[in-house]
């Protein structure tokens, strides 16, 4: 059966038809407020509305009213009988009824009871006593206004649910003004009950103390060791700190004042930063409300103290003083402690001998050598001296030790570890720091280490200077306080611990020689050349020179040392022509003739001396005596004393290098010759005679000639003047023959000898700025008398004339010259006999007869302008000898003659007579700068001690050498087949060593 | 003249009737989607069962006086929206509220829908029957009044 079958059995057919009636239902709930129930037997009154009624509520609460017009209702539900206690709370009394619609309006009553409000303290629960103002609200409302607190009771009021609300009012401070109880409960016909609590708050003052830091410096009183007039350098030895109070309720306010203090009493209080005003008695309360009040901490004294602050105890109600507050804090003492080099260590290390061989061995010893370490500075040392340093270049120079003292642990409160220790430089400065003494890392400034770890050990760093300053210590190197941001602000503290640097540099462009050539005196120095000349006083003072050195910037009282660094091919080939030979054992020669440059050989330190005002010093050195050494000139402070060690071009000892002018000087000789001249007579020149000697370091300087007159030389007796062909011989190749060098040259010869030398040699002048001057005259020959020769007999010699037409040649053992140098006449002795042809006798075969003596008179002898041989004489005549018609023959007997010698060359105390051989022109410059030798005592006999004996040396005719086949100039005689033109490689190096300040005499 | 026998009018009622059910059926499973065989797994009906539901909750509004299709929706959307909130029972008052004699079907469903929301203000599991309600009202008002 379908759906509408089973409907039209129930009248379905109603189901599908418009049923609408044209009327509506109507119907009114009255139900309780306060529990929700219905509530029976009210009576419910249409007021208004197109159908009135009347009924009541059911057991349902529900009054009906069907079969209601349309239309608008208003509906009265008056609570009379058993509901006369009730209200209405709630009600929808109105509304609009549709045809065919149900209408649904709600009235809401509840019985009616009463509500008790108390206000209390929550703390104890006493009544609380201000004003207050009272709300419920709920089932129904209502509010009270309770100037004096306490308690209030509402009612009648609708039995329900409500919800209390106090508001405390006036002047206060509560933990909620306003606070509210729900789900109070008002029973039917009953009185509810209700406690509020109110919580008044107290205004708790707490004070606070603030830091800059948690600690405070001391003042290690450094600047008590500045000089006065100075700026005085003090610690940052104040700490500011900030008290305040926190006030829960600042609206209740608190007058009370707060007493300050610390214990121990390490630092001073003061309310100033300047800290010269003590705190004196309490704080005043406007200084801590509303804060900060700032006050100052001095250090006084090291080690750790509390600081407080304690509030007086409150006057006003509802105020809560706590604290007080308390911070613990340390005056702490920063420390470092630089050191310096020791003057007195550095002379007390062992002796370094240089006079050992080979020299390396002294190297060896100087570079193991140990520096000792740098010594602490005093504090006064540190701010009054500072510490000196050479600005470093190529790591050449030292740095000063550094140590950052640990810190003491028990100074420094909780929370400071990560405080930094700082070392900072003034401005302008010019300082690193380093980990090591030498390279290593460079640590940037400022440099921060933490307290913690400064807590636990020492630091060692190295200090650098990295630009001069301008007058001294002027670059501060301070030790002090920082921390990283946070809290109140703060600025880093300085000074904790301070010193001085000066910075300095020597400036090696102005190394110099010092030197100014005085009127009248020898220019010893030669600039442009680099050579001085040591041989221009007597030795040694000719050795020493100043060396000039200057610092930057022009600081007096700086110690500089000077050095003599002598060149690496000294006493070699490369600087003085000749290896030092082998046998010169560098060990054993004596120190007088080696660079001194030190105030005791085997100390480390050189000279030095303490910079002027405009940062000079001028330091005096000895130079070596041996020519050609090279000396580089070196210069360093006292507080780089490893640069003493600095020898040239050694693989360690080089690598750290003072201040050096390179290559700055040679030691050289220097001697002028003066010649003599007779006017008119031209001999020969010096040709080149000066190279022997620039080999051997010297220079031999030209003086102009000095010119005796003619007259003067005609003068001289015995003479001077002869003719050339009788003045000079030479023996021909084969040395078989002599060669006369001027055949038949009558000109005047000029013939200087033993006998007159010192006429010519007085002519030069002595100059005292050339004080080692030697006079030479260059001659045609150089005679000197020998004494009579041997006598000779000449066999019958026929002649038919007297004098004789052919000369009858003589021979003799001496040289001659005529007139002979002894005086007189060149024939000594002799006689003749004659004899003269007789042709009748005998028979007429003729025979010798008429035998006769004579005595040979002086024009019966003389020298042939020809001859060959210095020795060849000729007898002219016989005087009063008669010659024969018929012939005649003479013999002579017992001739004898003044005979002389000559020589190439004498080197005399006064002076060299050299005698000009054409025959060869290289041995007279030879003779010239042999006898140049002999003057400057060549060949040596006498050497520095330690120098071994000449090996070549020998006596004949003079001191003289025989190196490999004659062929040193030192040789006794020349030409020789072999000639070096130099002195030779024995030679040499006597030469070089030689003093020349004095000629031989 | 246009003379409807009463055959012609039946027929024209089952017409409207079975019209009627349709609408019923289209409104609760749109206030109800999850008990449409195409709804959610675990809720949905099987085929079928909806029309069934529907043509008793007519059948019973009927029954308590409820004679439009707006009422039906009502009625049946109650009545399933009680079931889901109480295990399956209708609440005891519900049902004698709705046996009461003194007032007209669309009345007692009308004070019944009312104590219903007035009970839902103490008990918020009432809510959804509350919701379901006014999710019926709404396919009602949307479908109009006048197609009965």
């Amino acid at each position: 059966m379908g759906l509408f079958d089973k409907l039209k059995g129930k009248g379905a057919d109603q189901a599908v038809l418009p049923c609408q009636q044209g009327k509506g239902v109507l119907l009114v709930r009255v139900v309780r407020s306060d529990n929700g129930q219905p509530v029976s037997g009210a009576s419910v009154n249409i007021a208004n509305g197109a159908t009135p009624g009347n009924g009541a509520s059911n057991g349902g609460g529900t009054a009906s009213f069907n079969n209601r017009d349309p239309g608008n209702y208003t509906v009265d539900v008056p609570l009379t009988g058993a509901l006369a206690n009730y209200k209405i709370v709630e009600q929808e009394n109105s509304g609009t009824v549709t045809a065919g619609g149900t209408k649904i309006l709600t009235v809401k009553v509840a019985p009616l009871g009463h509500l008790q409000v108390n206000v209390v303290h929550e703390k104890d629960k006493a009544a609380y006593q201000h004003e207050v103002e009272i709300t419920v609200s709920g089932a129904d409302q209502a509010s009270q206004v309770l100037p004096g607190g306490g308690g209030h009771r509402f009612g009648p009021l609708a039995a329900g649910k409500y919800t209390v609300t106090v508001t405390a009012r006036g002047k206060g401070a509560w933990e909620h003004r306003i606070v509210s109880q729900q789900n109070v409960v008002v029973p039917a016909g009953g009185t509810g009950q209700a406690q509020l609590k109110l919580k008044r708050l107290s205004n708790v003052v707490t004070p606070k103390i603030e830091t800059e830091y948690k600690v405070v410096l001391k003042d290690r009183g450094l600047s008590a060791h500045q000089a006065v007039g100075e700026v005085l350098l003090k610690a940052d030895d104040v700490t500011r700190v900030e008290l305040s109070l926190e006030q829960s309720q600042p609206a209740i306010g608190y007058s009370g004042k707060g007493q300050v203090t610390v214990a121990p009493g390490n630092v001073d209080i003061f309310t100033d930063a300047a800290c010269t005003l003590p705190l004196a008695g309490k704080t005043a309360n406007n200084l801590l409300l509303p804060g900060p009040c700032v006050l100052y901490l001095k250090g006084k004294t090291a080690g750790r103290f509390t600081l407080e602050l304690l509030l007086d105890p409150p006057t006003e109600p509802f105020v809560e003083v706590k604290g007080p507050a308390r911070e613990e804090m340390g005056c702490v003492e920063l420390k470092f402690t630089l050191h310096r080099h020791d003057a007195a260590d550095i002379q007390g290390m062992a002796d370094i001998d240089p006079d050992v061989h080979p020299l390396s061995k002294y190297h060896k010893a100087l570079r193991d050598a140990k520096i000792p370490p740098q010594k602490a500075m005093t504090d006064a040392q540190k701010v009054a001296d500072g510490r000196l340093l050479h600005v470093q270049s190529s790591d050449h120079h030292d740095r000063a030790r550094l140590v950052l003292e640990k810190l003491d642990a028990a100074h420094w409160p909780a929370g400071t570890d990560d405080h930094q220790i700082s070392l900072v430089q003034a401005a302008g400065a010019g300082l690193t720091l380093h980990d090591k003494q030498h390279k290593g890392s460079t640590l940037a400034l400022p440099h921060r280490l933490r307290v913690k770890d400064l807590k636990a050990k020492s630091t060692e760093l190295w200090l650098q200077a990295g630009a001069v300053g301008a007058a001294w210590r002027d670059q501060v190197l301070s030790m002090g306080l920082d921390r990283a941001a946070g809290g109140l602000a703060h600025t880093p503290k300085l000074r904790g611990d301070w010193a001085r640097v000066t910075a300095v540099q020597v400036d090696a462009a102005q190394l110099a020689v010092s030197y100014t050539v005085q009127p009248n005196q020898p220019d010893e120095w030669n600039a442009a050349g680099k050579r001085w000349y040591i041989n221009l006083r007597p030795d040694p003072d000719g050795r020493k020179i100043k060396i000039k050195a200057k610092i930057t910037p022009a600081l007096a009282g700086v110690k500089l040392h000077c050095m003599l660094a002598p060149d690496k091919a000294n006493q070699s080939a490369t600087n003085s022509g000749k290896d030092l030979p082998s046998n010169w054992k560098w060990g054993t020669v004596e120190a007088a003739v080696k660079h001194s440059d030190k105030p005791a050989r085997k100390k480390l330190l050189h000279n030095g001396a303490d910079t002027d005002a405009q940062g000079q010093v001028e330091v005096e050195v000895t130079l070596s005596r041996f020519g050609g050494d090279i000396f580089h000139l070196g210069a360093y402070i006292d507080q780089d004393p490893h640069l003493a060690k600095y020898v040239d071009e050694h693989a360690d000892l080089s690598q750290r290098k003072p201040a050096l002018l390179e290559d700055a000087l040679q030691v050289w000789r220097r001697f002028w010759y003066h010649e003599v001249k007779v006017a008119g007579i031209v001999v020969k020149g010096f040709g080149n005679a000066a190279d022997a000697y620039e080999d051997v370091m010297a220079e031999m300087k030209d003086e102009p000639a000095v010119t005796m007159p003619r007259l003067t030389a005609d003068a001289i007796n015995p003479p001077v003047i002869y003719p050339k062909h009788m003045v000079s011989f030479y023996l021909n190749a084969a040395g078989t023959a002599y060669v006369n060098n001027f055949p038949g040259d009558a000109g005047d010869g000029l013939v200087v000898g033993d006998s007159n030398e010192s006429q010519f040699m007085a002519l030069a002048v002595k100059a005292a700025d050339k004080p080692v001057k030697v006079p030479m005259i260059n001659v045609h020959g150089l005679w000197i008398a020998d004494g009579t020769s041997g006598s000779r007999n000449v066999g019958w010699q026929q002649v038919n004339a007297n004098p004789f037409a052919a000369p009858v040649p003589v021979s003799f053992d001496k040289e001659m010259l005529d007139p002979p140098l002894q005086g007189g006449n060149l024939l000594a002795a002799g006689t003749w006999n004659a004899e003269d042809w007789d042709p009748a006798a005998n028979g007429g075969a003729g025979a010798w007869g008429n035998p006769r003596p004579g005595v040979l008179a002086a024009a019966d002898l003389s020298l042939d302008p020809n001859r060959s041989s210095p020795y060849a004489a000729r007898i002219t005549g016989a005087t009063g000898l008669v010659v024969s018609p018929n012939g005649t023959r003479v013999r002579f007997s017992g001739l004898a003659v003044n005979g002389g010698t000559n020589f190439l060359g004498t080197s005399y105390p006064d002076g060299i007579v050299n005698c000009y051989t054409p025959n060869d022109e290289v041995d007279f410059i030879n003779t010239i700068t042999h006898e140049l030798g002999h003057t400057f005592k060549q060949v040596a006999k006498v050497y520095p001690a330690g120098v071994p004996r000449h090996g070549k040396q020998y006596d004949q005719d003079g001191s003289h050498c025989n190196y490999k086949n004659k062929s040193c100039l030192m040789y006794e005689s020349g030409p020789q087949k072999v000639h070096l033109d130099r002195f030779c490689e024995i030679c040499h190096p006597y030469v070089l060593v030689q003093d020349m300040h004095q000629p031989m005499p | 003249m246009l003379i409807i026998t009463r055959g012609q009018m039946e027929g024209f009622e089952r017409q409207a009737l079975a019209r009627a059910q349709q609408r019923v059926q289209v409104a609760v499973s749109h206030v109800f989607p999850d008990l449409a065989p195409q709804g959610d797994a675990a809720a949905a009906l099987p085929e079928g069962e909806l029309a069934q539901i529907v043509e008793r909750g007519i059948e019973s509004a009927v029954d308590h006086g409820l004679h439009t299709w707006a009422d039906w929706t009502c009625y049946i959307t109650l009545g399933l929206a009680l079931r889901r909130n109480s295990q399956g029972q209708t609440p005891d008052w519900v049902a004698e509220e709705l046996k009461r004699d003194d007032l007209p079907g669309p009345a007692r469903l009308a004070l019944v829908e009312h104590l219903v929301a007035e009970a839902a203000r103490d008990n918020p599991g009432l809510a959804p029957v509350c919701q379901a309600l006014a999710q019926a009202h709404k396919e009602a008002r949307a479908w109009g009044s006048s197609t009965n």
